[in-house]
């Protein structure tokens, strides 16, 4: 197959029509469908026919009237009619010859067997359709996925991605059902109908005819009727996919309705959503049930006409009774076929409407064209020669144009610098030259050929693109810098041989529903591109790329936030364990004691809360969650053999008496209650009906549920912080018995829900900074933090711990957006995987413009040296819109831009001497 | 007694705080934090933005202005003054620095709190505006003297 064919497809718009959508894909499955039903029709048939037998023969014992009276069993002939070979009987198989008992027997068990037979026909040809509905589906998403991989990117300014999310997934899930049934249905109730129609028929022409007419009459009045419903299924639907863009972009604008206090404009905007919703689906019931209404009607209409007229006829002698009651019973087989295909009907129109609906925003001209994302596997060469732009002219949706008339040509290894304020044609020029925008006209070829038909292979892994606002997904830093390395599978992952014949099955599937079969659990990364050799040694060029960026010291930082598993890190662990006795020693020699209370077993830590040293652990499940300890029978039990409970109670009645005092008459919102640790503000209300309570009773008096209230307060508590004097060195003792107690009695299952902090064992629950601290930062010294953070640093790089905390900080993850990692982070973690990817030409637009003047004159001083090439590697071009002109001396050349026109080009020095534009600009 | 009893009573005993209700003022101690300097550390630098005030528990601290090589020292604080105020109440950089002189204990009250107790409180707030006119009529008085001075100088 040529690769004209294998894209043909994907080029095509999407078939309007979801049925012949669904009969170009699955034809020869359907017909295999209808075949199977076919040949399972006999089996239905004697289903349906043996129970009558054996009652009427075995049973009631006709043909059985003497007691030696037999019958023949699994006697196969046909009656050949008279007029062909002259009549008789052909006989395929005699039969055996029974007697009563046993032809019950064998009767009975031909019934039972007929029935397994006739399940399991159903159980295939159910399967059977669900499979061929479920692909369907799954072809169906995946290409309005492909859709979107190939849209051009001024599409999206149109539609929202939740817009989008919603139809792929939820819009498009009832199709999976329909498509199963969507020829076999309608043909095997149609068959079942005309077999009634002609029997009627040819009982009476008349009143056969009476029946068509009213049938007809339903099928032209239906879809009159139908008409509103369907539209109102199409204003459903849109309804719907909006609301779901409008709560996608309430969630992404939260921010903008907290700082401005629109939510409740947001809550009238869904609700005034909502009731149109509701309307429209309202107005849908009332119609759909009015249609249902009719159809009932005429369906019992008719027999009534058969009874009046047939009747009159009947007594009239010109029709024959025995046939009119033929008719009407015949007649009484065809409703439930006729609404089958009603309901069928039905639910194609509805469906095909929603189909039509989301094809429509799907299908569009621009769509890039599928041949240019082939998959390649293939090393693409590096690009050398010439960039050529002539008459180059770029508008936007609306018409306006950004850019007019530009020519110009450049070395693809150039090292140009753009300059321009924004809105002048500069952002256009890039997005024109990463193919982020198609010219309007006139032309850009590279070496002779047009942009355009470059495919991605080649513009995606030879040029890179970085502008200001890069999305990032919620993954590892890691995984979002070789992110662009990872442009065809290249290393297959190594399989056993379970998961081997496990992947052919995949693979075969995911052909039969048209989808890629490219596994997403290779290996894609690109080791060689970015001049590594493998796995082991790609960090070294993260590390160079970070370097670049000024990140790495904030990667090394997140590694002390990052809490590591010892089994996939065992040396490491062992060298943390050993940074800790480090770092104990040199809290004594260095004056820092008394910024760090260390976690020691036997004793109680002040700086820690009393539920942390009763728990003297992390929790590792929630089973010993803070807010949960009143409540644990395990914790209950130590406080109440060491008496501890009724202290701990006293201190919970003068806790929560405290808050109340405090708190009870601010506002939930009021910065005080930043520093009410034991409690939160909607608390506040629930705690003073228990004080109520509890008042005057004694410990042993109170309810459970007050006691494990008041049990949850202290739990909290820290001295050095809340300073209310509550604890005495006694009860600090006791706690110390009650954890020494908890920890011998803590059943065996349990014993992996709590880890311990220990001495010589690394906390798999904690930071890598709290495993190596083991303690506690005090309170009340300012610079205590700080001091304990820098004396870790200090400590890790004189171990050496640097490679490992790096490869550490590299899994730190992201999270929505990148919304874990700063603005300027962002960004540099955005430029820094550009850089990953060494290719020919780097175009950046504005793409640093989060951070201070410094910092960017910095970073695109150490790029320019670098695509210079003289760093160890190959040089490359650069095509670089700047922040500040004054940046563009770095460069060799410099395209100053002004209401989309290319108004002076040439060396920055020369440009800056005349007095032109780009020197007013330095000004 | 616990400390937090104990820090109520200090801020009770300074005049600006002397008719605000014990439980505001307990309130202010339970949201402030009980901070330990030691010799010549710095509470805040001169030029600091301003994010707290600080009431002297115990110990004593110098009030310096001037550049780094050329400070001056203005005034010595000790226990139960307040000081770093004025400069919470506007955006006002810090106009001195204060240094420990030996172990000092300080209850540091965050800016954010101070300000919702000045706005809840009426009385405070008059304290405050009483604090501040006695502060100007002092500079006024300096201010006129020392030009006075002046006068008989170039005189």
């Amino acid at each position: 197959m040529s690769d004209k064919d294998d894209f043909y497809l994907q080029n095509q718009p999407l078939e309007k029509n979801l049925l012949k959508y669904v009969w170009y894909h699955t034809r020869r499955e359907q017909l295999w469908v209808l075949f199977i039903i076919i040949i399972s029709m006999p089996t239905l048939f004697l289903v349906l026919d043996l129970p009558k037998n054996i009652i009427n023969k075995p049973v009631q014992g006709v043909g059985f009237e003497d007691a030696t009276a037999t019958a023949t069993f699994l006697n196969f002939s046909v009656d050949i009619p008279q007029w062909l070979f002259g009549g008789g009987t052909f006989v395929i198989f005699e039969g055996f010859t029974l007697e009563r008992l046993s032809y019950l027997l064998a009767l009975s068990f031909s019934f039972l067997a007929l029935v397994c037979v006739n399940g399991l026909f159903k159980f295939y040809i159910n399967t059977y359709k669900g499979r061929l509905g479920e692909r369907m589906l799954r072809r169906l998403r995946f290409e309005l996925v492909d859709r979107v991989l190939r849209f051009p990117s001024n599409h999206f300014r149109r539609v929202k991605a939740s817009e989008i999310a919603s139809m792929v997934k939820d819009e498009v899930e009832p199709f999976g059902e329909f498509i199963g049934d969507a020829f076999v249905k309608p043909v095997f109730l149609g068959g079942q109908a005309l077999i009634a129609f002609v029997f009627i028929l040819l009982q009476n022409i008349w009143l056969g005819l009476l029946a068509v007419g009213i049938i007809f009459f339903q099928m032209i009045l239906i879809p009159i009727l139908r008409k509103r419903v369907l539209e109102l299924g199409r204003m459903r639907q849109l309804t719907a996919r909006q609301l779901s863009g409008r709560i996608g972009e309430v969630v992404d604008g939260i921010t903008a309705v907290h700082v401005n206090d629109t939510s409740n404009f947001e809550r009238a905007e869904i609700s005034s959503r909502l009731g149109r919703i509701f309307d429209i689906r309202y107005e849908l019931y009332q119609r759909k049930f009015f249609v249902k209404f009719i159809n009932n009607f005429l369906a019992q209409l008719t027999p009534f006409l058969f009874y009046v007229i047939g009747g009159y006829f009947a007594i009239r002698g010109t029709l024959d009774i025995g046939q009119l009651v033929a008719v009407i019973a015949a007649y009484k087989e065809l409703p439930s076929p006729i609404n089958g295909l009603i309901a069928w009907d039905q639910k194609r129109v509805d469906i095909n409407i929603k189909y039509a609906q989301i094809v429509e925003q799907f299908n569009t001209d621009e769509a890039l064209d599928a041949q240019l994302q082939k998959p390649t596997t293939e090393e693409i060469p590096p690009l050398k020669g010439k960039v050529v732009v002539s008459n180059l002219v770029v508008s936007d949706d609306s018409g306006s144009t950004l850019l007019e008339d530009i020519d110009t040509s450049f070395a693809i290894d150039d090292i140009i610098s753009i300059v321009g304020p924004l809105n002048s044609g500069t952002d256009a020029m890039v997005a024109t030259l990463a193919r982020l925008q198609n010219p309007s006209s006139g032309r850009i070829l590279v070496n002779r050929n047009s942009i355009i038909d470059l495919s991605e292979a080649v513009t995606g892994r030879r040029f890179s693109y970085v502008g200001g606002d890069s999305y990032l997904p919620q993954e590892t830093i890691e995984n979002t810098l070789l992110y662009v390395l990872k442009h065809a599978p290249l290393i297959e992952r190594e399989l056993n041989e379970t998961e081997k014949i496990e992947k052919v099955r995949w693979i075969a599937e995911a052909k039969a529903s048209g989808n890629t079969p490219l596994d997403v659990h290779d290996d894609w990364v690109d080791y060689k591109a970015a001049g590594a050799t493998g796995p082991d040694d790609i960090h070294d060029q993260i590390k160079r790329v970070l370097k670049i960026v000024e990140l790495d010291n904030a990667v090394f930082d997140l590694s002390l936030r990052q809490t590591i598993d010892p089994k996939d890190n065992d040396t490491l662990c062992s060298k943390i364990l050993e940074a800790r006795t480090r770092f104990r020693n040199r809290l004594e020699q260095e004056d820092l004691a008394k910024y760090v209370e260390l976690f020691d077993g036997k004793l109680y830590n002040s700086q820690a809360t009393i539920g942390e040293n009763l728990l003297f652990g992390t929790s590792s499940d929630g089973i010993f969650a803070t807010e949960k300890l009143a409540s644990n029978p395990h914790i209950r039990k130590v406080l109440e053999e060491s008496g501890l409970d009724k202290v701990l109670y006293e201190m919970g009645v003068e806790l929560a008496s405290t808050a109340i005092e405090l708190f009870a008459d601010l506002s939930p919102d009021n910065p005080f209650f930043e520093q009410l640790n034991f409690m939160s503000p909607d608390e506040i209300d629930d705690y003073q009906p228990i004080m109520t309570r509890v008042n005057g009773l004694e410990f042993d008096d109170v309810k459970e549920e007050d006691k494990e209230m008041l049990l949850r307060l202290p739990f909290n508590y820290i001295e050095p912080r809340n300073r209310l004097g509550l604890l005495s060195e006694e009860n600090k003792n006791s706690i110390l018995t009650a954890r020494h107690q908890f920890q011998q009695e803590l059943p065996e299952h349990l014993k992996d829900a709590i880890s311990f902090y220990r001495k010589d064992t690394y906390n798999t629950m904690a930071t890598i900074q709290d495993n190596i601290l083991l303690g506690r930062v005090a309170y009340g010294y300012s610079e205590a933090a700080d001091k304990v953070q820098q004396e870790i640093l200090q400590l890790v790089h004189e171990m050496n711990l640097q490679e490992d905390m790096f490869k550490v900080g590299l899994k730190f993850n992201i999270g929505t957006a990148g919304k874990r990692l700063s603005e300027v982070q962002r960004q540099k973690l955005a430029f820094a995987r550009v850089l990953l990817k060494r290719s020919d030409m780097l175009i950046v637009n504005r793409a640093l413009n989060a951070m201070d003047s410094r910092t960017q004159e910095r970073i695109i001083n150490r790029v320019v040296q670098l695509a210079r090439g003289n760093g160890d590697d190959k040089p490359f071009g650069l095509l670089w819109v700047l922040m500040a002109p004054s940046y563009a001396k770095m460069f060799d050349r410099v395209l100053v831009f002004d209401r989309g026109k290319l108004i002076e080009d040439g060396i920055p020095e020369t440009l800056a001497k005349n007095e032109g534009v780009y020197a007013s600009l330095l000004v | 007694m616990s400390k937090l009893k104990d820090e109520v009573d200090l801020l009770q005993s300074i005049p600006m705080f002397s008719n605000v209700p014990p439980n505001k003022l307990k309130l202010l101690a339970f949201a402030s934090d009980r901070m330990t300097f030691e010799t010549g550390q710095n509470l805040f630098l001169q030029g600091d933005t301003a994010d707290a005030a600080y009431v002297i528990i115990a110990g004593t601290a110098d009030v310096l202005v001037g550049t780094e090589e050329n400070e001056a020292s203005v005034a010595k604080l000790e226990r139960n003054a307040f000081v770093g105020d004025m400069a919470i109440f506007s955006d006002i950089p810090r106009t001195a620095t204060v240094r420990a002189l030996e172990h000092l204990e300080v209850l540091r009250i965050k800016k954010e709190h101070m300000m919702e107790m000045v706005l809840d409180t009426p009385s405070l707030t008059l304290a405050v505006l009483g604090t501040l006119v006695d502060r100007l009529t002092k500079t006024t008085k300096d201010l006129s003297e020392a030009r006075l001075e002046l006068k008989k100088l170039s005189a």
